[in-house]
Order: structure tokens, then C-alpha cells, then sequence
């Protein structure tokens, strides 16, 4: 079970979720299970990517500037304490029992990510190129998006009577050009690099090699099937508030399901129409015996 | 005699029905006053709704009230697939609660959605992954099945014998098409959180949703066929058949028996077992949805003095109601973990006035259907009455 790319298995099945799945299996939900990673189709190694060191982040802020400016955010009537529709992306400061640290909050831009698998009119989808983007013109408001994403990124303009929703775009649109994403171009203290996932992913071991104050992980390597944007600290991700997410995608169990529709669908149509037929036949049987 | 007790009885429901019928149209006046507002100002100006909490109330209604439309399906499929002739008197009070039911979740989610202007973007725009893709489909047919379900008694009463005619003639692949578009939706509400499993208690949690959702749905659609005939034939003055309910109670306590089967089944199969017996305020509540939804009527139901009593079945379907309606919340809020840990959420006042106003507005219409549509009889009193031609009411 590797793919192309001879990266790890993104999910294995084990014996339990086999077992949960003969359960379920009259419903047809053992159709085609490998379409639950959509990301297959993409070359997520060679597409961009970003690592976050928090070590060498400074907590400057300059990233958050920079993403406004470039985005043309417009500016919040108070500092936020998280990230919202109009601040896609923070920094905020870790300071507990494990030590003192920043972190860098915004979308993960993941490699099969939760927000564009349940997004009910597609209006999210992750591109070739790296980024989940989003389209303005088609969302209509459901918020199913951040109802799923594990790492609570989609956010909504509440204020908004006809609100969208606002997060992260990887700045798809500098992407195109040749430019790198304005928050990595704006820090001067190293702490963002921008590459592809696999050049990340190798520097990022790199440093854990070379410094054994690291956290021997990479946060977003296998996190809900992996994250195009990568995080390496000293500080317990966990503490950072980072979910705890195995290696499968966040939805595959509802993908798996919704892809079995079209089976449960024509197996109800078969048995309803079937136990109509038998009753049928079964009243006339009776009705016959009484005359 | 009979004739001058049904006079008396009447007039006495329709003086205590007028403050009735005044209370609800206010109410529903108040939630279409509240709803306008809602729409004008948008959703952090009139409710409690956040990033940490982006479904509240109103979301956790239509779960319930999908479910507990779901009477309309489970009585069609009771009487026209599974040939039940003998539930034919309840078939039409439960269609009128899903047609109600329906239009008003379509109602409240048109309120609820960011964009209330683009409602109809599921139409063009396709995302075949998701469920709520798919719920919002089947919603839009199964309404319409439900209309054609409901569009005999209308069209019968505005003397349209041809169109009723072939509407009668295709009640079997129309009922067919609504029971399978309802086990669609009514699975895949449970699909719904099946996308989040980080955020999820594992006692709300399994794989077995959709399968626990649609039984759930069907135990809950024979609870409110129940809960809606005694309610409907005392407004309307009807006297309904104490053993036709007491049957659909009996099938109920099956259902329930499987449900409870599979759900503690899957937590004894998966080792999570002891998630059940932490006593902690999620087991706490994981136990009085499953006491209230399923156990309650699994001893109510099968219990004599309950089948033979109108009020032990009445009060059996409300707690089945309360406990469904408690189990559809606890998987939205308790059972999930908010984005910001430590975030709550209580509803503003507009957010109950809509939601209150909605329910008022579908109880009158019901009661208005009831009063002036062949509700509480069957197909074929109905085809008598027709060739007898005598006005309706008369006896």
C-alpha cells in the first residue's frame, strides 16, 4: 500500500475498521474504497509547500502585515485572538510548563483536506499547485466547511448579512507568477521556507538531525493524510494546541459512504419494490382463502 | 344523541382552539418578524452562532424535525410497500406531518445559510463527496414526492377527478421514490459526522451512523405518526383507533431493539465499551438520550396499560420525541469538540423567536389542513364520500 511517490501509506486498514466495514457492508459501502483519497491524483510531493520552524520564529507579526497588504484584508477593529475572516493567518505566543514558543496559525492547506471533500457546492478545492482555494462566486453559506476542518481554519464573516467565508489561499495568485507566498517572503527571521512538499520534508529532517532540541516530528507529514504546510518545534505539538490526527484523511469514512450512494440507492429502490410485490401477493393469498 | 355530543364537544374544542390558534399565529408572526430581521442584519448581528460554533440551533432543530418527518415515509412504506392495510387511517395525518415538517426545515435552513440569496447553488455547482451535497437533493425531491403525495386531497376537494385518478395510479413508484430518497437523507445525516471524526465523541461516533440515523429516523416516524394523531384528532375532534397506534408502537419497539442492538454493539466490538460507564456529563447524556429514545419505548410500547391508554401512548411518543430531539443535539454540540477549546453557545432570543415561530406556524397549518382537508380518512372513505357526493362533514 504505497503510492507513487513511495511516501508511507496515507491509511491501512486495520482489522477493526475491516471488520466495521462488513458490518456496513450490505449497504454496498465496499465500492471502489480507493477513490476516498482524492489527493491520489495529485503530486502532492512535487507541489508547493511552506515549513514553519518555530524555533526561528521572532514573533514580529511581519507575516500577518504582509498577508494583509497583499490580500487586501481589511484591518480589524481590535487585535483578534484567533484568525477570522479577515485575518488569515496569526502568530500567537505559547508560554506553559513545556517553555516559550510562537506559533504560526492558518489554513494547512492539507493534501485531501476535510473542508473541500464536504463542501456541499465545491465552492473549496485543493489545486495541482498546492493551495485549497476558494471560489466567492459559488459558496452558499452552509459553514459545513468549518464544521469539518479539523484545525477550526475556515472562518465566516459574520458581520456580513450576505457572508462568505475568509482563510488562508496560500496566495495561489502569487503562486501563478512565479512569487512566493507573501507571509514566507516577509519574514526576516527564517523561520518560514517555501519550496515542494518533498524539499520541505527533507530539510525539515535535516534540522531535527542536526538539532536534538527539535521534537523528533514533522507536524502536517502524515496529519490527516498530510498538510502542504509543514511545522517543526521544540515544544510538544500538542501543548501548541496541534489536533492529534492519524494518517488518514479526516473524511474517508464519509467519502467512502457518499461514493456507495448510487449502490444504496438501487439496492432500496430493488428491495422496496420487492417487499411491495411479496405483500402484494401474499394480501391476494389471504383474500383468496377467505372466499 | 351522538350528533348533539359531537356539537357540544366541538364547541367546547373551538373556544379553548381559538386562544389556541390566536397563541401560534402570534408566535408565527413573531418568528416572521424575527426571520425578516435575521435576513436584513445577518448572522453575528442576530445570533449566538460563531467560528467556534458555526451550527446552533436552528441546525439542531431540522435534524430533529427531518427525523420526526420521517413519518411520512415510514407510514407510506408501512401501508403501500409492506401492504399494512390495517395503519391506512394514519397514512394521511403522517404525509401532512412530513409535508409540514419539510417545508418548515427548508424554511429554517434558508435562514440559516450565509448566503439565504443563493439557496439554489446546489443545483448547478456539484460536490458528489458531500453529504450535505446529497442531503440537500433528496430534501428537494423527497418535497416534492411529498407534494404529490398531498396534492389528491387538495385537488380532491377543488373537484379535479382526472389529475387525482393518476396520481392515485402512480402511488407505488411514487412511494417507492420517497422511501428511497428518505433513506438516503435520513442515512446520510448520519454521514454528516462521519466526516468528523477528530471532533467527535467516540460515543457519538462509529461507522454505523447512517445505519443508526435512518433506524432512528423510522422509530422516530412511527413515534410521531403516534404523537400527531392524538394530538390532531383531539384539535380537530376525531376519535382515532387506541389499537392502530398501539400497533405502530409494537413495530417501533423492533426498530429500537435493532438500534440499541448495533449502537452498544459497536461500542462493545470496538473495546469502547467503558466510554458508556465514565459517568462523566458525556456518558451522562450518551444515557439519557438512549433511556429516552430507545429504551423507554422498547418497556413502554410492549406494556398493556400502555397500548389500551391514549395518554400512556402519548406520553411514550413525547419521550421518544424528547430523546430523539436530545440525541440529534448531543451530536451536534456535546458530542463535538468546538474549534476553541472552552467556547459555548447558548441561542439569542431571535434564534428561538424564528425557531418557535417556524414550529407555530406549521402546527397551525396543520391544524387548518386538518380542519379543511379529508385528513383522518382513508383512500377509500374518501372515493365513498365522492360517489356519494354528500358534503363533507355530514353524517
Amino acid at each position: 500500500m504505497t503510492n507513487d511517490h513511495g511516501q508511507k501509506p496515507s491509511h491501512t486498514l486495520t482489522r477493526r475498521d475491516l471488520l466495521k466495514l462488513a458490518g456496513v457492508g450490505a449497504g454496498g459501502l465496499l465500492l471502489r474504497p480507493e477513490l476516498a483519497y482524492a489527493s491520489g491524483e495529485v503530486d502532492a510531493e512535487n507541489a508547493a509547500a511552506m515549513l514553519y520552524d518555530a524555533t526561528k520564529c521572532i514573533g514580529c507579526r511581519a507575516c500577518e502585515v504582509a498577508c494583509r497588504e497583499w490580500n487586501d484584508l481589511p484591518p480589524e477593529p481590535e487585535p483578534p485572538s484567533d484568525t477570522t475572516a479577515h485575518t488569515w493567518t496569526l502568530i500567537k505566543q505559547y508560554q506553559g510548563e513545556a517553555g516559550e514558543s510562537f506559533r504560526k496559525y492558518q489554513c494547512m492547506h492539507c493534501l485531501d483536506p476535510a473542508c473541500v471533500s464536504v463542501c456541499t457546492v465545491g465552492a473549496l478545492s485543493k489545486t495541482e499547485e498546492g493551495p485549497v482555494v476558494y471560489d466567492t462566486s459559488k459558496c452558499i453559506g452552509c459553514r459545513y466547511c468549518q464544521y469539518a476542518c479539523p484545525f477550526g481554519v475556515p472562518k465566516f464573516e459574520w458581520e456580513n448579512p450576505l457572508g462568505l467565508i475568509g482563510k488562508c489561499t496560500f496566495c495561489a495568485d502569487r503562486l501563478a507568477t512565479g512569487l512566493i507566498p507573501a507571509c514566507a517572503e516577509a519574514c526576516p527571521a527564517g523561520a518560514l521556507t517555501f519550496g515542494t512538499r518533498k524539499q520541505m520534508l527533507q530539510e525539515a529532517r535535516k534540522r531535527i538531525k542536526q538539532n536534538p532540541g527539535y521534537i523528533d516530528h514533522v507536524y502536517g507529514e502524515t496529519e490527516g493524510g498530510g498538510t502542504s504546510i509543514l511545522f517543526l518545534s521544540d515544544i510538544p505539538f500538542e501543548e501548541l494546541g496541534f489536533p492529534t490526527l492519524g494518517s488518514a484523511p479526516v473524511t474517508h469514512a464519509s467519502v467512502m459512504v457518499a461514493n456507495a450512494t448510487p449502490v444504496t440507492c438501487v439496492t432500496a429502490a430493488a428491495v422496496f419494490s420487492g417487499i411491495y410485490w411479496l405483500t402484494k401477493r401474499r394480501n391476494e393469498g389471504l383474500k383468496e382463502k377467505e372466499i | 344523541m351522538a350528533m348533539t355530543a359531537l356539537t357540544t364537544e366541538f364547541k367546547k374544542i373551538s373556544a379553548r382552539g381559538k386562544i389556541v390558534l390566536g397563541i401560534l399565529a402570534a408566535l408565527a408572526a413573531l418568528g416572521l418578524v424575527t426571520g425578516i430581521y435575521r435576513l436584513l442584519t445577518g448572522l453575528g448581528a442576530t445570533t449566538n452562532l460563531s467560528d467556534s460554533y458555526p451550527w446552533g440551533l436552528w441546525l439542531g432543530f431540522d435534524f430533529t424535525l427531518i427525523a420526526f418527518g420521517g413519518a411520512a415515509f415510514t407510514m407510506a412504506m408501512v401501508v403501500h410497500l409492506f401492504n399494512l392495510e390495517k395503519y391506512e387511517s394514519v397514512l394521511r395525518p403522517a404525509i401532512l406531518t412530513g409535508f409540514i415538517g419539510y417545508v418548515s426545515v427548508l424554511v429554517i435552513l434558508l435562514i440559516d445559510l450565509g448566503r439565504p440569496d443563493r439557496f439554489w447553488g446546489f443545483i448547478p455547482w456539484a460536490n458528489i463527496h458531500s453529504p450535505l451535497f446529497e442531503i440537500c437533493w433528496c430534501i428537494l425531491l423527497y418535497t416534492i414526492v411529498l407534494t404529490l403525495e398531498i396534492a389528491p386531497l387538495v385537488l380532491g376537494r377543488l373537484n379535479q377527478p382526472k389529475i387525482v385518478r393518476a396520481l392515485h395510479a402512480a402511488v407505488i413508484p411514487v412511494t417507492v421514490a420517497g422511501v428511497v430518497l428518505s433513506t438516503l437523507h435520513q442515512s446520510t445525516l448520519g454521514t454528516m459526522y462521519l466526516a468528523l471524526p477528530g471532533r467527535t465523541h467516540l460515543l457519538w461516533w462509529t461507522w454505523l451512523l447512517p445505519i443508526l440515523y435512518y433506524l432512528s429516523a423510522i422509530g422516530m416516524g412511527l413515534s410521531a405518526t403516534i404523537l400527531v394523531m392524538l394530538i390532531g384528532s383531539k384539535a380537530v375532534g376525531h376519535e382515532p383507533k387506541v389499537d392502530v397506534l398501539a400497533g405502530l408502537g409494537n413495530i417501533s419497539v423492533w426498530v429500537w431493539v435493532l438500534y440499541l442492538v448495533l449502537r452498544i454493539g459497536d461500542l462493545l466490538f470496538t473495546g469502547d465499551l467503558g466510554a458508556m460507564f465514565a459517568f462523566d456529563s458525556k456518558s451522562t447524556l450518551f444515557w439519557i438520550e438512549i433511556l429516552l429514545m430507545a429504551v423507554a419505548p422498547i418497556v413502554l410500547y410492549s406494556t398493556s396499560q400502555v397500548q389500551k391508554s391514549k395518554s400512556g401512548l402519548f406520553w411514550t411518543a413525547l419521550i421518544v420525541t424528547l430523546g430523539l430531539g436530545f440525541n440529534r443535539f448531543n451530536a451536534m454540540f456535546s458530542g463535538r469538540a468546538p474549534t476553541n477549546v472552552g467556547a459555548t453557545y447558548f441561542p439569542t432570543f431571535v434564534e428561538f423567536a424564528v425557531q418557535i415561530g417556524v414550529l407555530a406556524a406549521a402546527a397551525l397549518v396543520w391544524y387548518l389542513a386538518a380542519r379543511l382537508l379529508p385528513i383522518f380518512e382513508t383512500g377509500a372513505e374518501s372515493e365513498e364520500h365522492a360517489a356519494e357526493t354528500a358534503p363533507a362533514g355530514a353524517s
